[in-house]
């Protein structure tokens, strides 16, 4: 065996001893700020309240909304199958871990935009990719879809056909989101059968 | 022992080993983007201290405190048509540009960040804090609030006025719960059936 070989052979196995013995580096998934600059300057986040009102009442399976308010307001009132993970939990392990699955996309809420959109920031920045928010929050939930304005006649028929839906919308929404009530089993009443009166009868 | 002797693929391979690999090793990230940790921007995000209600700042500018430069961060064309008292215009996509890192950089001075509304506002001073300008403030309501002239409300003084509940969420669907309740059954009349008469009936 020629001696550079062996040389080179040294060297290399060294290198390797060298990485092995490096200090292990914080694993941080972290974007770029010019990136998460971009992302915070362009809307491509945001869903409207009519995209999110159609896509829960199609049942699509990819949507998790995420309520970002605290408990009690949660408990109070939320969109149908949405989560709560409060603004200030949300760095938890277990919350981020459920926020990195790539299969969902995970839509956050609150009463405004601002809280939603601040949760968004914390997550984009840490390479979450599939988290948005709704615009407008509960607030413009109430104005478009449960309180759509009826258009000026002057709109283009497009904007008959998106009141249309609202109304629509909403009307599915008040049924969706209703207390559910408890159904009352009328009891049941027995009636007594009668017995059947023997009649004399004279037999043949 | 004889000398080592290198070929010119050997002296490849060397290099490769001592430049290009260690290259890999260390060029694949740099060490931290963020010198503040996404815990301490959530704590920020939650106590508000950054952010001054439009009274503060109309304050601030009729004491005429040179130390406090208000930052708009709409766009050229918004600027022009019109921007409060001195504030110098940054498009949100120039933040991170070199001259104006640098701006931010004098910590003699404070900076109140405004763009058309609050939650544009906030994402660019989440990105500016983040990287560890703490001279960085920004203004609630954003721009289209402050021209009303109107004072915040009361209850959202120091609150985000975009996060304040405007509506009872709750009370869109008690309203009207009503109609989802499943029609009442009318209760079943039972006519009760004629006794049948008996009949004394003899034989044959």
């Amino acid at each position: 065996m020629q001696k550079g070989t062996i040389f080179l052979t040294v060297v290399a196995l060294g290198i390797g001893v060298l990485v092995w013995l490096l200090p292990e580096r914080p694993e941080s998934n972290d974007i770029p700020p010019h990136i998460l600059l971009h992302d915070i300057g362009s809307g491509t986040r945001f869903y409207s309240t009519d995209q999110i009102a159609s896509m829960l009442i199609g049942r699509d399976p990819s949507l998790q909304l995420i309520d970002v308010r605290d408990p009690e307001a949660y408990d109070k009132f939320h969109l149908p199958g949405a989560v709560n993970i409060p603004l200030k939990n949300i760095l938890q392990e277990e919350n981020i871990d459920m926020l990195s699955g790539e299969e969902q996309q995970h839509v956050f809420y609150s009463n405004g935009t601002l809280r939603a959109n601040q949760a968004w920031v914390l997550t984009k920045r840490m390479g979450i990719k599939n988290t948005f928010v709704m615009q407008g929050g509960l607030n413009h939930w109430i104005e478009t879809i449960m309180n759509p304005p009826y258009p000026p006649s002057s709109a283009p028929s497009q904007a008959f056909d998106l009141y249309d839906f609202r109304v629509a919308a909403g009307s599915y929404f008040r049924g969706e989101t209703a207390a559910p009530v408890k159904k009352q089993k009328a009891p049941v009443k027995v009636v007594p059968r009668r017995k059947k009166k023997v009649t004399v009868s004279g037999g043949c | 022992m004889g000398k080592i002797h290198l070929n010119s693929n050997h002296w490849a391979a060397l290099l490769l080993l001592l430049l290009v690999v260690p290259g890999f090793i260390f060029s694949h990230r740099p060490l931290q983007y963020y010198p503040v940790s996404e815990q301490e921007i959530l704590e920020e995000v939650l106590a508000m201290k950054d952010a001054l209600t439009p009274g503060e700042v109309r304050k601030a500018l009729r004491s005429g405190d040179p130390s406090v430069v208000l930052v708009d961060l709409r766009t050229p064309a918004e600027y022009v048509i019109g921007h409060l008292g001195g504030a110098v215009n940054i498009p949100v996509f120039d933040l991170l540009q070199k001259e104006n890192l640098k701006m931010f950089g004098d910590t003699t001075k404070t900076f109140v960040l405004y763009a058309d509304n609050e939650v544009n506002g906030c994402g660019p001073w989440m990105l500016l804090r983040q990287l560890g300008y703490d001279n960085v403030k920004v203004m609630l309501g954003g721009y289209d609030f402050y021209i009303t002239g109107k004072p915040m409300p009361k209850e959202i003084e120091g609150k985000c006025y975009d996060e304040h509940p405007r509506y009872d969420y709750a009370s869109f669907f008690k309203g009207n719960r009503a109609d989802v309740q499943p029609k009442k059954t009318p209760p079943k009349v039972v006519i009760p059936r004629n006794k049948k008469k008996v009949t004394v009936s003899g034989g044959c």
